[in-house]
């Protein structure tokens, strides 16, 4: 047997409704003469069919799954492929932060300053310790 | 002298405007689809929720008085799980699109690397400060623009794999919130329907009952059209946001900038008036 999809499940939870509205009209129009055993029976039918049905809705959608599952990983794999792109193109202002500081580095070794040597040197260890 | 500094100076603004421009069609569609969708936060209900309020609907309506409902609403927890399941995979895709073509991402600054040029000291070498401002301006556009090119093929490349699954995932997720959670709606306004209804048939209330009865059952049917208001409105924008989606895709190779802008400004339009009407309904 083939198993019942989303979407053929909605429709069968709008059919659902409608009986229940059937039944429930056809009390209503004959509550005076329908005996109380009869429109207590009809009444649980009623009820009983409305939350079938409802509960039918509530199936259709975890039925979506069998259709979305692969969708879901492919559209997860590529935003993960997007934040690793992100990164990536954050890391190249951390880049060049580093690379100043070991400019700066660089002139401060041929100035032969010790003061500025260390100074300099601490904002090389800064800038790669950065978040990018 | 001056020509040759000019000439890849030139191309490289070009290539920067051009690429700038691009990004930033995709990013005004993606960014205003990432609001409209996270929209759906504000949407309080689920089918948890309905499956709460239905068991305390049953209660009231058998007067049945008990220290804490038992409600099994396993399925509904399901259901809910699956439609969470899909937005936070349309949420994650829209929002890395909107950061990955945000300009502000890869505006690279290099002013630090330019001032530290200039109060180097380079032994024999002396540079100039106005080479040195001259070289790091060209560095930097040249970057950016090199950046924007990368991200605009990075952009491209993803929006070619993305566009069949996130096809599929908008229309699945509209179905869930226009066909079964608004669906469920009308089952809740039908069982209050039959519960007045029967209420009035049984002829035990006043003249004065009958009317409150009348006007509390109108009052609750108003609030669950406002919530389906909502939920048809939202729903109805994420049609906009998979066929702006397909304009970009299809168009990913032809299209100038601002041709692409105007062809995503219905879709844009729509987008927006969808989060200003929902704002309204919510106030």
């Amino acid at each position: 047997m083939a198993k019942l999809t989303a979407q053929q499940a909605n429709i069968l939870a709008n059919n659902f409704l409608g009986l229940a509205q059937a039944i429930g009209d056809y009390r209503y129009e004959n509550w005076a003469t329908l005996s109380k055993g009869d429109n207590q029976k009809l009444g649980t039918l009623q009820r009983a069919i409305l939350n079938y049905g409802e509960d039918v809705l509530a199936l259709s959608t975890v039925l979506v799954m069998n259709d979305v599952a692969d969708s879901l990983n492919r559209v997860n794999d590529i935003t993960a492929q997007i934040k690793s792109t992100i990164q990536k193109l954050k890391n190249i202002q951390k880049v060049i932060n580093v690379a100043t500081a070991i400019v700066s580095f660089g002139a401060a070794i041929i100035s032969k300053d010790p003061q500025t040597i260390s100074t300099t040197l601490d904002s090389v260890f800064d800038a790669w310790k950065q978040k990018a | 002298m001056k020509n040759r500094f000019n000439a890849p100076a030139l191309f490289a603004i070009s290539l920067l405007i051009c690429s700038c421009a691009n990004l930033r069609a995709v990013n005004s569609f993606s960014s205003g689809s990432l609001e409209g969708v996270q929209k759906f936060e504000q949407i309080h209900y689920s089918f948890t929720q309905h499956c709460q309020d239905r068991c305390v609907f049953e209660a009231i309506s058998k007067f049945e008085i008990k220290r804490s409902l038992e409600c099994d609403c396993d399925i509904y927890k399901k259901a809910d799980s699956v439609t969470v399941l899909i937005y936070n995979s349309i949420k994650g895709y829209l929002d890395g699109l909107t950061n990955l073509s945000d300009n502000n991402l890869a505006n690279y600054n290099l002013d630090t690397l330019k001032s530290s040029l200039t109060e180097g000291d380079f032994g024999n070498i002396k540079i100039g400060k106005e080479q040195v401002e001259a070289y790091g301006g060209i560095a930097q556009i040249l970057l950016n623009a090199v950046s924007g090119a990368y991200r605009k093929k990075k952009i491209k490349f993803y929006i070619e794999q993305a566009n069949k699954p996130i096809q599929i995932l908008l229309d699945k997720f509209q179905f869930i919130l226009q066909k079964n959670l608004n669906e469920e709606l009308d089952f809740k306004k039908e069982k209050l329907f039959a519960f007045y209804r029967e209420l009035l048939l049984n002829n035990d209330l006043t003249e004065y009952e009958k009317g409150k009865a009348t006007a509390e059952y109108y009052e609750q049917v108003a609030n669950i059209d406002r919530t389906q208001q909502e939920i048809d409105l939202f729903a109805g924008s994420l049609k906009d946001i998979s066929e702006g989606h397909q304009k970009i895709y299809d168009n990913r190779n032809k299209l100038s900038a601002r041709e692409l802008k105007n062809l995503l400004v219905a879709y844009q339009s729509d987008i927006s008036n969808m989060v200003s009407h929902f704002n309204k309904l919510k106030n």
